[in-house]
């Protein structure tokens, strides 16, 4: 702790801009859009453009002063692509002018020459030499066959280096697989389980259409760059343009933006945009805007990573889980600085809050030929929490037991055998010892505060037994007598998904999470919270506390995010968003502050910072378990689904909902956040279309667990639930979303054959 | 080609491509509040009240509204309905992002002109279509209704 008085700061430069980046205008400004690489392939000659206008432009990475590359968490990424091509798309140059449709126009007429033809330019030679004529035709088809074979065409020294590099991995062993080899604890485990289960789950992010697109403006005042982006990494992209344009970082002025996106962006992928931009307005000296295409949007700038999570699970009859493996794929496209903490936290989400008796996890992360990827915090572990919950689902409806005791049960710690109880040790490298003991703790310690309250309000708010004991009895019903779906009543399921959402990873390879936070109460009484400025909704949180410990007016409280240009915070905003940590700070400073405020004249300064002031880490990094977590918040979602089997509707009859986030602080405002976040969800489970509610149901637990965050749970939850009840009401599983109308056909339609053939094998035994 | 409206109270003359949209060609000419969204007019996000009636800018071609009276958010700010339906919606918790907020202020004004107070499913089915970007159907409708009940109230006083 440390309390002094007041210095004055200077060169303090404010981050936060108001507005939206596209709204920002300059007299003359110039509008861009980015020359992409066609081909996912093959090493760049020249970018030309020949007929451009006057008060046209078009750079490339040659034009870029300084370094041509922008290096975030020792990862490169190419500013403007040049040399070998990573992937389809990428951007190779900029090209802007005084009209936006004249710009697109001409994006049309850039020559991006390879130095081996590739198969796309050898197609559009022989096109352009093609006349009108119907007599040319001969001669037509005769170019087309001479054309080179695709083996020929395509450079094989640039496909290069082997798009599908593994950047990062993890591997988690508990219980057998960490005495046994991976064979030895399979046989033993599998193959006399009393039920087992084997799928792989995917759930893809989909980027909402009604958001602001990703772009830039930037504009040069002599000597100095002002660029308005919506970066939540200030600090990255200042030290990035500086570097690109080979000036000094005093000279470059980060305008924060405000972002209205539901998946949080504003990281390497951003700064990459900012400093297209920058490099644009430095060199024509003139204001540039670049606002991307929704098409753009989609195809480069998805949210989250591409995940393939492999499930096999073995259990016994009384429902608990004997073996847990999971094989986790992560896509990261071509590249991604956060690779390593995502594939971590997928691998801790990955098994949930459950502790099966024997685990294995295996996550690799990958480089393809895919668009850079990025992280978002708030929903880094959703694709986890989709593919253990429709997991557990299955293995319920598997070993009929409901889904609630199945949970409960598997959420306990695993107890040895009595004649395999091992000592109370932890796992030894003594190569004296002749078969390495098992550790009998397991290796998460996932701070869940109080599930089984969680589990049942929600369940019997939904009265989710009796419904689904009836409606699995009815879809057994529907599978033995074959009825044909296509003709019958609404199909109804239901689904339950239990979920977390963490605060505070204790893991980070990449940057610390401590936060920082400085309070100072002046003579007139008005506090100053100096800090990044988190959501309004967190924001009013801090003002509230602050107002009640020093008994002040809460409209005397500001919060300041200006910064001298050097002592930007080094780390994305990610760290400073959590809400259990830095209130906490908050509160200690003000505490701080309310013991001197009588004894010491003011204006009087309280600093904090850590990731948590009284919390010691309990995370082991080298070994990787302990407590990951500062904090988590515990989610319960029930979904009732009802699909009309002749136009394929989904319909969602009614939400329940029950949370667990410690101490809240603001029930109504958190109450909205869990609405907001379902109506979202609700435009995205299924592709093209929003599913109808009809009712939401929510209800807050206050456990003793420590505060943590509400955004974020539903996306956790809500897909896994649906899922679940879709699968039910279907008599199949359903293992990926957003679903489709062609996917549910499919599904249908193979349960359906899939019956025939056994129907019509049956009755070949028995004529035999 | 050159179009004559009343943009925001003023007579000006626009310069735009027949084909071009009016989100982009009011964007153009300073109307920050017109926004892109969708453009498929749905959320909301470029609304504009074109000859007193909330319309989706991004799916009207500049070319069609010569003499048309457009009022964007920019300038509707000023008006004292703005105030009420603000009032409503701070009442109702609502914190606008500021991308959407014309799609929502321009729908509530146009429930508060109906003739005869409109059910709450009635309110919910006008705005159930706006995007959910910062809130929640529930709280908007609630921000609707207190802003009628805010509007009567004046209108009883006067």
């Amino acid at each position: 702790m440390a309390v002094k008085k007041t210095n004055t700061k200077t060169n303090l430069r404010s981050l936060e801009a108001k507005g939206f980046y596209s709204d920002v205008e300059k007299d003359g400004c110039l509008y861009a859009a980015l020359v992409r690489s066609p081909a996912p392939a093959g090493k760049i000659k020249s970018i030309t453009a020949p007929d451009l206008p006057e008060g046209y432009f078009l750079y490339t990475s040659r034009d870029i002063p300084g370094t041509k590359t922008i290096t975030a968490n020792k990862t490169v990424t190419k500013i403007f692509g040049y040399g070998n091509v990573s992937y389809s798309g990428e951007p190779v140059g900029i090209l802007f002018g005084p009209d936006e449709e004249t710009v697109y126009k001409l994006l049309d007429t850039v020559n991006i020459n390879f130095d081996v033809e590739n198969l796309e330019s050898a197609l559009h030679n022989v096109i352009n030499n093609q006349t009108d004529e119907a007599s040319n035709f001969k001669e037509f088809v005769d170019q087309i066959n001479e054309m080179p074979s695709l083996d020929t065409v395509i450079d094989k020294s640039h496909v290069e280096e082997n798009p599908n590099v593994i950047v990062a991995t993890r591997e988690i062993k508990y219980g057998l697989y960490e005495s046994l080899t991976l064979a030895q604890a399979d046989a033993k485990l599998f193959e006399n389980a009393d039920y087992t289960s084997t799928d792989t789950w995917k759930e893809k992010l989909l980027t909402p259409k009604w958001q602001e697109t990703e772009g830039a403006f930037a504009y040069t005042e002599g000597e100095k760059i002002h660029i308005f982006a919506p970066s939540r990494w200030a600090s990255f992209t200042q030290k990035s343009v500086a570097a690109a344009l080979d000036i000094d970082e005093a000279s470059v002025f980060i305008h924060k933006t405000k972002s209205a996106g539901i998946y949080p962006s504003g990281l390497a992928r951003t700064t990459q945009l900012a400093v297209q931009i920058a490099a644009a307005a430095w060199l024509s000296k003139k204001p540039v805007k670049l606002i991307l295409s929704q098409a753009e949007q989609e195809s480069f700038m998805v949210p989250g990573v591409v995940t393939e999570i492999t499930y096999r699970s073995a259990l016994n009859k009384d429902g608990r889980l004997k073996a847990l493996k999971i094989s986790i794929d992560i896509d990261i496209g071509c590249s991604n600085p956060f690779a390593q903490e995502i594939t971590d936290r997928i691998a801790i989400a990955a098994a949930s809050y459950y502790k099966p008796e024997n685990l294995y996890i295996s996550a690799k992360a990958h480089t393809s030929k895919n668009p850079p990827t990025s992280i978002s915090m708030q929903i880094i572990e959703s694709q986890a929490f989709f593919a253990i919950e429709n997991e557990i689902q299955k293995v319920s409806n598997l070993s009929m037991i409901f889904p609630d005791e199945l949970r409960l049960l598997n959420a306990e710690p695993p107890v040895p055998a009595p004649e395999e109880k091992p000592k109370k040790t932890k796992k030894t490298t003594d190569k004296k010892t002749k078969a390495a003991p098992v550790s009998t703790e397991f290796p998460f310690d996932i701070p869940t505060g109080d599930v089984r309250s969680v589990i049942q309000t929600a369940l019997s708010e939904s009265d989710f037994n009796r419904k689904y004991a009836s409606f699995h009895m009815d879809a057994i019903d529907r599978a033995e007598k074959d009825s044909k779906p296509f003709f019958a009543l609404p199909l109804r399921g239901i689904g339950v998904a239990t979920a977390y959402i963490p605060s505070g990873y204790s893991g980070q390879t990449s940057f610390s999470n401590d936060a920082k936070i400085e309070v100072t109460l002046s003579a007139d009484e008005k506090l100053v919270i100096h800090t990044i400025k988190p959501s309004d909704v967190i924001q009013d949180i801090w003002k509230n506390s602050a107002a009640e410990i020093l008994q002040i007016p809460k409209q005397n409280i500001q919060i300041n995010s200006e910064f001298p240009y050097n002592e930007l915070p080094e780390a994305p905003e990610d760290s400073y968003s959590s809400i259990s940590i830095v209130n906490e700070l908050v509160k200690k400073c003000c505490n701080d502050i309310q013991k001197k405020r009588f004894h010491q004249p003011l204006p009087i300064t309280a600093k904090r910072g850590g990731t948590a002031a009284t919390a010691k880490p309990k995370w082991n990094k080298e070994k990787f378990c302990g407590t990951p977590f500062y904090t988590t918040s515990f989610i319960t979602t029930v979904v009732e689904v009802e699909l009309d089997t002749y136009t394929y509707n989904e319909k969602i009859k009614g939400i329940w909902v029950t949370v667990d986030c410690g101490e809240l602080f603001d029930e109504a405002a958190a109450r909205r956040t869990i609405r907001l976040e379902i109506q979202q969800e609700l435009t995205m489970l299924v592709k093209g279309k929003t599913v109808p509610c009809d009712a939401i149901n929510i209800n807050f637990i206050q456990s003793n667990n420590r505060s943590g965050q509400v955004g974020g749970l539903i996306h956790n939850s809500l897909p896994a639930a649906f899922s679940s009840a879709l699968s039910l009401a279907l008599t199949t599983q359903l293992t990926e979303i957003p679903c489709t109308e062609d996917l549910l056909f499919q599904l249908i339609r193979d349960r359906t054959k899939e019956k025939t053939e056994t129907r019509k094998s049956e009755n070949q035994g028995a004529s035999e | 080609m050159k179009i004559p409206v009343t943009l925001n109270g003023n007579k000006i003359i626009l310069d735009a491509h027949a084909d071009e949209t009016l989100m982009k060609v009011l964007h153009k000419n300073g109307c920050t509040s017109v926004k892109s969204g969708c453009s498929g007019g749905f959320c909301g996000a470029c609304t504009i009240l074109l000859d007193d009636r909330p319309v989706a800018s991004c799916k009207i071609p500049a070319g069609i509204v010569r003499s048309s009276d457009i009022v964007t958010l920019d300038y509707f700010v000023k008006t004292e309905e703005y105030i009420t339906i603000i009032s409503g919606f701070q009442k109702a918790g609502i914190k606008l992002c500021g991308y959407c907020t014309a799609g929502k202020v321009f729908s509530a004004y146009q429930i508060m002109k109906m003739p005869k107070m409109p059910t709450r499913q009635e309110i919910t089915d006008y705005v159930k279509a706006l995007s959910p970007c910062c809130t929640d159907l529930e709280t908007l409708v609630n921000g609707i209704i207190y802003a009628i009940q805010i509007s009567n109230k004046r209108q009883k006083r006067t």
